[in-house]
C-alpha cells in the first residue's frame, strides 16, 4: 500500500498579506458586524435578525437550562422492578466493568427465591466515575441507566458525592424491559 | 485670582472628573458587553437591584462595592513598600496626561502650556513604572516577567511613538497642543488623519502597545503568565490598575483626536463661543468615545501577538516606517514651501 | 504398555490409562463434566466423548472411562468430537436456566468455561424451561439450586465414595431428574463444604460464602490450615482485606483434593475480638496501646522480673500451633533468658476420622517437638505449669496465643500470677487475667511454616494485612527480647528459618524461600516423638 500524499501549495505571503492592515480591517468588520447587529436586537428586544443566522449563543443558565441530548450519559438512577423493587440482582457486572473502579455493590439474600440476590449497598462514587457508560452496556437486566439526563452536581463534601442505593432508586422508574429474559 | 483658581479647578473637575472618570468607570462595563455582543453573548447581566438588572449596569457598582470590601493581599515581599506604591505610579500618570488636551476652544485647557506635546511623552513614559515596579514588589517570577516585558514594550514603541508625531510637528508647527488642533482648522482636509495618514496608524499602533492592550498584551499575557504583573494584587489595588488602564485609554484616544482628528473642531464650523463652543466640546467628546469604542474593538478582534513578534513589528517595520514618515514629510514640505 | 496416537501423536501410557488421563499426558485437553481425579467415572455426562478408532472404525467414545489400548487412534479435534461436544453442550444446556448473573459459580464455572470454548451458540429451545426447587437448604452448609445443576453425580459420588455418609441421591427421570438427601438426612457431614467445590457448576453453593464476592474479585493465596494436625493445603480467599472463602488446594501428599468444613469456616471465629491495638489493664480500667509500645511494655516486665526475681521466675506458655519460626524464637528466647517453657494448647483429643481430621488440633505438634528436642529445652506440660504457680515458683508468665484448652484449675491459678501477660491476635477467655496484652498477627496475616503429623512441612502465605506496625509471633518475641535486652537479631522470616535449619537436623538442606507449593517430607520414616 502506498501511501497516498497531497501537495498542498505553500501560500506565499504578498505584501497586503505582510501589511496584516488589510486582514486587521477585515477582521474588524466582521466583529463589528456582530456588535452592531447584535446591538441592534438588544435593543429592539428580537431574538433573531432578520436574516435568521446571528444569535446570541449563551443561555442565562441557572435561570434557563439546555436540553441535553436523549443519549447524554448523566447522574446513573437504578431502575425498578413492577412491584417497586430494586431490578439489581447485584451481579456486580457493572463494577467488573467500570474502568474506574467507583461502584461498590454489597449483594444479600432475597426472601423471595425467584429472586434470590439483591444489592443490599450500592454506592457510586461520582467524584471517580468518568461517566463512560461501560456499567450499562454490562448491566444483565436492564437495571443500572445513565439517562436521568441530569448531570452530576457539585456538592460541598466528598462523601455527599457518593450516592447510595435509595437515591440510585429515588430517580429509577419501571423498565419494560422483562426481568429474567425472553423465555422464564 | 481667586476666580482664576476657581475657574481652573472648574475646569478640572468638569473634564478629568466629569467627562473622564465617568468614561473610565462606564469602560469597565462598555469593555464586557461589547466584547460579548461581537462574540455573540449576553455578557454581564447577573447583578441586580430587585430585579432590575439595567442590562449588566449594576456590575460597575457591584465591582466597586466588591474592590473595597475585598481582602488587601500583600504577598511575602522585601519591598512591600514599592508593592503599595506601584497601583499608584501607575493611575496618576494617565490623568496628568488631560492636563495639556485642549477639550474646547480659547481657555478651556487645563494647562496651556508650550511644551504640550513633550509632557505628553513623558507622562506616558513614566506610566510604565507602575507596571515595572509593580512586577519587581510582587516577588513573584510571573509577575517579574510580566514588568519586564512591560518596561521593553514601553522602550520598543516609545520611538515610534515620538517619531510619528515629528510629522504632526513638521505640518502644524507647533507643539501647543491648543495651537496645533486651531492650525488644523474645521476643513476635515486639513486634519492630521488626511495630512499624515501614515502617521496617524504608526501612532495607534505604538499607544495601544504602550497601555499594553490587546493585541500587544503580553505583559498580561494570562495563558503564559496568570495575569502578568499585577497577579498578586487583590482588591482596590487591582482595581487601580484596571481602572488607570481605562483611564490611559480615554486619554490616549483624547491624544488621537487632538492630533489627528482635528480635537474639538467641528468639520464646517469657523466660529467659536456660546452655543458653539458647547457644540464643539461635545464634538470632542464624540471623537473620543468613538477611538475608545475602536480600542476596544481592535483588542477584540485580533489574536494577540507573540513577544518576538512584538518587537520584530516594533523595531524592524514600525521605527523604519515612522523615519520613512518623517523623510517624505520633509521633502514634501520642502517642494510646497519651495 | 499400550501405545496409543492422540491427534496423531504418539504416546506410550501404563496398562489401565484412560485416553483422558493419556491425552493429559501429551498436553491434549479433554472437556469433562462429571469426571474428578478422586471419584469414581461413571461416564455420565458425556462431554468427554472422543473420536476413537480401536481397529473396528472411529466411533465416539468416553474419554474418562475408556482404558488406552495398543494401537487406538484417538481425535480430539475431529469434526464428529466438535460435533459430540457442541451438542452435548446444548442438552446439557437445554434446561439450564443461564443465570450466570446471580450464580456464585459465575467466573470458575466449568459449564461457562467449556460453553465458550466448545459451543458458543444460542439456545435453540422454544419452550418453557424446566422449574426446579431454586434455594434448597441441603445442610448446614450447602445450599442447592436443582435448575442449575447438570447431573453429573460428582456431589452423590464424593458422599458414598468418600465420606461413605450416603446423604445425596438422583431423583426422578429425565429432565425432572434432580438431587436430594434421602427423607431424614440433612448433608452435614464433616465435608459437606467439598461438594460445592467439586460441583462443576452453580448447583450446590456454599451457604457461608454465598453472596459474599464474585470469585473475579477475589486474590487467592496458598495457605495451609491450621485446625488440626493434618496440615491441609488451602487456597485462601481475600478481598478488600477480608477473608471470604478458603478452599483445598489439591496436594497428594497431605490432603488429596479435600478439606474438612472446620477448618475451612474457622477464619470466621478470628473476626471478632482481634487485637489490632496492646491492652493494659489495671485495677479494673483498660488502656489502649500502640502495638510497638506495648512489645517494650513486655520486654521490661520480662527484665524486671528477671532481675529481681531470675529467669526461673518466668514462665512462658507456647503453642503448639505456632509456625516453626514461631516456635523456635520462643525456644530460643526462653534458653538465652533462662525462662521456663511450658505448652500448652487447643484440645488433643477431640474428633478424629481416617479421612483428614486429626485428633490433635494443633497444626505443628510434630515441629514443636522437633525443635525443642534438637535444641535440648526444658519443658513441660500445663500440669507442671500450675504446680509450678502453686510452688509459688512464677513471677511472671508470658502467655502466647490465647487460643489454649487449658482445664479449669490451671485457669484459676493462672489468676493467681503476680503479673500475667500476654501476646495474643484475638480475645480468648483466659487472657482475661492478663495485664498487659501486646497484638499479634493472625495465620492469615503472617508467613512460616508447618509440620504436619506425618513429618511434611508445608509454607502458608500472608493473605490479609491490618497493620504493619503488628507483628508476627517470631518479630514481636525477637522485638520484646531486644526490647528486654537480651540478644535476639532476628528481623527476615528467611533468616529464622536458616537458624532453625541449622539447629534441626530434620531442617537441614531446607531454606524458607525455597519450599515448594506442595510442601517437602522431612522424615523417612515416622520415627520420632510424634503426638
Amino acid at each position: 500500500m502506498t501511501a497516498t500524499v497531497k501537495k498542498v501549495e505553500r501560500v506565499v505571503p504578498d505584501l497586503a498579506m505582510k501589511a496584516y492592515v488589510p486582514a486587521i480591517l477585515e477582521g474588524l468588520g466582521v466583529t463589528t458586524r456582530h456588535f452592531v447587529q447584535n446591538l441592534g436586537n438588544l435593543v429592539s428586544g428580537r431574538k433573531k435578525s432578520k436574516r435568521g443566522t446571528e444569535e446570541i449563543a449563551t443561555i442565562r443558565y441557572p435561570d434557563e437550562k439546555r436540553e441535553y441530548p436523549p443519549r447524554y450519559r448523566g447522574h446513573h438512577r437504578l431502575m425498578r422492578r413492577e412491584d417497586d423493587q430494586v431490578r439489581c440482582v447485584a451481579c456486580f457486572m457493572c463494577s467488573t466493568a467500570c474502568p474506574a473502579n467507583c461502584i461498590y455493590i454489597e449483594a444479600g439474600e432475597h426472601e423471595d427465591p425467584t429472586i434470590e440476590k439483591f444489592p443490599v449497598r450500592f454506592d457510586i462514587d461520582h467524584l471517580v466515575c468518568i461517566y463512560c457508560g461501560m456499567c450499562e452496556e454490562a448491566c444483565p437486566c436492564d437495571a443500572i441507566r445513565m439517562d436521568s439526563g441530569e448531570h452530576t452536581k457539585p456538592k460541598y463534601s466528598r462523601t455527599d458525592q457518593r450516592v447510595h442505593l435509595v437515591d440510585l432508586l429515588e430517580r429509577g422508574g419501571p423498565s419494560i424491559a422483562k426481568q429474567g429474559g425472553r423465555f422464564s | 485670582m481667586t476666580t482664576l483658581i476657581l475657574y481652573a479647578l472648574l475646569k478640572i473637575a468638569g473634564f478629568v472628573l466629569g467627562y473622564v472618570m465617568l468614561t473610565a468607570t462606564l469602560l469597565t462595563w462598555i469593555e464586557r458587553k461589547q466584547s460579548a455582543l461581537a462574540q455573540d453573548r449576553i455578557g454581564p447581566a447577573r447583578a441586580s437591584i430587585m430585579g432590575l438588572r439595567l442590562g449588566g449596569l449594576l456590575h460597575i457598582p457591584a465591582d466597586a462595592i466588591k474592590s473595597f470590601t475585598k481582602e488587601d493581599f500583600i504577598p511575602d515581599t522585601p519591598n512591600p513598600w514599592l508593592f503599595k506604591f506601584a497601583p499608584v505610579i501607575a493611575f496618576i500618570p494617565a490623568f496628568v496626561m488631560f492636563a495639556v488636551i485642549p477639550f474646547g476652544p480659547g481657555d478651556l485647557i487645563i494647562s496651556s502650556a508650550s511644551f504640550g506635546v513633550l509632557f505628553i511623552l513623558a507622562v506616558t513614559g513614566i506610566s510604565v513604572y507602575g507596571a515595572t515596579l509593580a512586577g519587581w514588589a510582587s516577588n513573584s517570577s510571573l509577575s517579574l516577567l510580566g514588568g519586564l516585558r512591560a518596561a521593553a514594550q514601553m522602550i520598543s514603541y516609545e520611538v515610534t511613538m515620538g517619531l510619528s508625531l515629528v510629522g504632526i510637528f513638521m505640518v502644524y508647527e507647533d507643539v501647543n497642543l491648543q495651537n496645533v488642533v486651531i492650525r488644523q482648522g474645521s476643513n476635515v482636509l486639513n486634519w492630521g488623519i488626511v495630512t499624515q495618514p501614515l502617521a496617524f496608524f504608526l501612532f495607534l499602533a505604538a499607544v495601544i502597545a504602550e497601555t499594553k492592550r490587546g493585541p500587544f498584551d503580553v505583559a498580561e499575557g494570562e495563558s503564559e503568565l496568570v495575569a502578568g504583573y499585577f497577579t498578586e494584587y487583590s482588591a482596590m489595588r487591582f482595581a487601580m490598575f484596571m481602572l488607570g488602564e481605562f483611564i490611559a485609554i480615554v486619554g490616549v484616544s483624547a491624544v488621537l483626536v487632538t492630533f489627528f482628528l482635528g480635537g474639538w473642531q467641528v468639520p464646517g464650523l469657523e466660529e467659536t463661543g456660546g452655543w458653539y463652543t458647547v457644540l464643539q466640546v461635545s464634538a470632542f467628546a464624540l471623537k473620543t468615545w468613538f477611538l475608545c469604542w475602536l480600542q476596544l474593538m481592535i483588542r477584540w478582534t485580533l489574536p494577540r501577538f507573540r513577544y518576538d513578534q512584538i518587537m520584530h513589528l516594533g523595531w524592524r517595520i514600525l521605527l523604519p516606517l515612522s523615519l520613512l514618515n518623517v523623510l517624505v514629510t520633509g521633502i514634501v514640505l520642502a517642494i510646497i514651501h519651495g | 504398555m499400550p501405545t496409543l496416537k492422540i491427534n496423531d501423536q504418539e504416546v506410550t501410557v501404563e496398562q489401565g490409562t484412560t485416553v483422558l488421563k493419556a491425552a493429559a499426558e501429551t498436553g491434549v485437553e479433554i472437556p469433562t463434566f462429571c469426571y474428578h481425579p478422586g471419584l469414581s467415572a461413571p461416564a455420565n455426562c458425556r462431554m468427554c466423548l472422543v473420536e476413537i478408532d480401536g481397529g473396528r472404525g472411529p466411533q465416539l467414545m468416553p474419554a474418562c472411562y475408556t482404558q488406552a489400548g495398543e494401537g487406538m487412534d484417538v481425535k480430539t479435534d475431529s469434526p464428529t468430537t466438535k460435533d459430540a461436544q457442541k451438542s452435548v453442550l446444548e442438552f446439557i444446556l437445554l434446561n439450564h436456566p443461564v443465570d450466570c448473573p446471580i450464580c456464585d459459580q459465575a467466573g470458575e464455572c466449568t459449564l461457562q468455561d467449556h460453553y465458550f470454548d466448545y459451543s458458543a451458540q444460542p439456545s435453540r429451545l422454544r419452550h418453557t424451561k424446566v422449574h426446579k426447587p431454586k434455594v434448597k437448604v441441603l445442610g448446614p452448609n450447602i445450599v442447592l439450586d436443582a435448575e442449575r445443576c447438570i447431573l453429573c453425580t460428582r456431589c452423590v459420588r464424593f458422599c458414598d465414595e468418600v465420606t461413605e455418609t450416603h446423604e445425596l441421591r438422583v431423583t426422578q427421570r429425565g429432565d425432572h431428574s434432580e438431587i436430594t438427601t434421602f427423607p431424614g438426612l440433612d448433608l452435614d457431614n464433616k465435608y459437606s463444604l467439598c461438594t460445592a467445590d467439586i460441583c462443576p457448576v452453580g448447583a450446590l453453593t456454599s451457604r457461608g460464602f454465598r453472596f459474599k464476592a464474585r470469585v473475579w474479585n477475589n486474590k487467592r493465596t496458598k495457605s495451609v490450615c491450621d485446625q488440626c494436625a493434618r496440615n491441609c493445603s488451602t487456597f485462601v480467599d481475600t478481598l478488600r482485606n477480608d477473608v471470604k472463602r478458603v478452599s483445598p488446594r489439591t496436594n497428594e501428599e497431605v490432603n488429596s483434593w479435600w478439606a474438612c468444613d472446620e477448618g475451612r469456616t474457622a477464619f470466621k471465629k478470628y473476626q471478632e475480638g482481634r487485637y489490632l491495638k496492646g491492652v493494659i489493664s489495671h485495677e479494673g480500667t483498660t488502656n489502649e496501646l500502640a502495638p510497638s509500645d506495648s512489645y517494650h511494655r513486655l520486654g521490661s516486665q520480662l527484665s524486671q522480673t528477671v532481675e529481681a526475681h531470675g529467669g526461673e521466675a518466668v514462665g512462658i506458655l507456647i503453642h503448639p500451633s505456632w509456625s516453626n519460626e514461631d516456635i523456635f524464637v520462643a525456644a530460643q528466647f526462653a534458653m538465652e533468658a533462662g525462662f521456663s517453657l511450658y505448652v500448652g494448647g487447643r484440645a488433643t483429643d477431640g474428633y478424629e476420622d481416617n479421612i483428614l481430621i486429626r485428633g490433635d488440633k494443633n497444626a505443628n505438634r510434630y515441629g514443636m517437638n522437633l525443635i525443642l528436642e534438637a535444641m535440648g529445652v526444658k519443658h513441660g506440660g500445663v500440669d507442671s505449669l500450675a504446680a509450678a504457680i502453686e510452688a509459688g515458683t512464677i513471677r511472671t508468665l508470658l502467655i502466647l496465643d490465647g487460643e489454649h484448652a487449658l482445664p479449669e484449675s490451671v485457669i484459676t491459678s493462672i489468676g493467681q500470677v503476680e503479673k500475667v501477660i500476654a501476646l495474643a491476635a484475638w480475645q480468648t477467655p483466659i487472657l482475661d487475667a492478663a495485664h498487659v496484652i501486646a497484638p499479634t498477627r493472625l495465620v492469615y496475616e503472617r508467613g512460616g511454616t508447618f509440620v504436619n503429623f506425618e513429618g511434611h512441612i508445608q509454607r502458608f502465605h500472608k493473605t490479609q494485612m491490618h497493620d504493619v506496625n503488628i507483628l508476627s509471633p517470631w518479630h514481636a518475641l525477637s522485638t520484646i527480647a531486644r526490647a528486654g535486652g537480651w540478644d535476639m537479631q532476628y528481623d527476615r522470616i528467611s533468616d529464622v528459618f536458616a537458624g532453625m535449619a541449622e539447629m534441626v537436623p530434620r531442617f537441614a538442606g531446607l531454606a524458607y524461600q525455597e519450599l515448594p507449593d506442595d510442601g517437602v517430607t522431612t522424615v523417612q520414616a515416622a520415627s520420632t516423638g510424634a503426638v
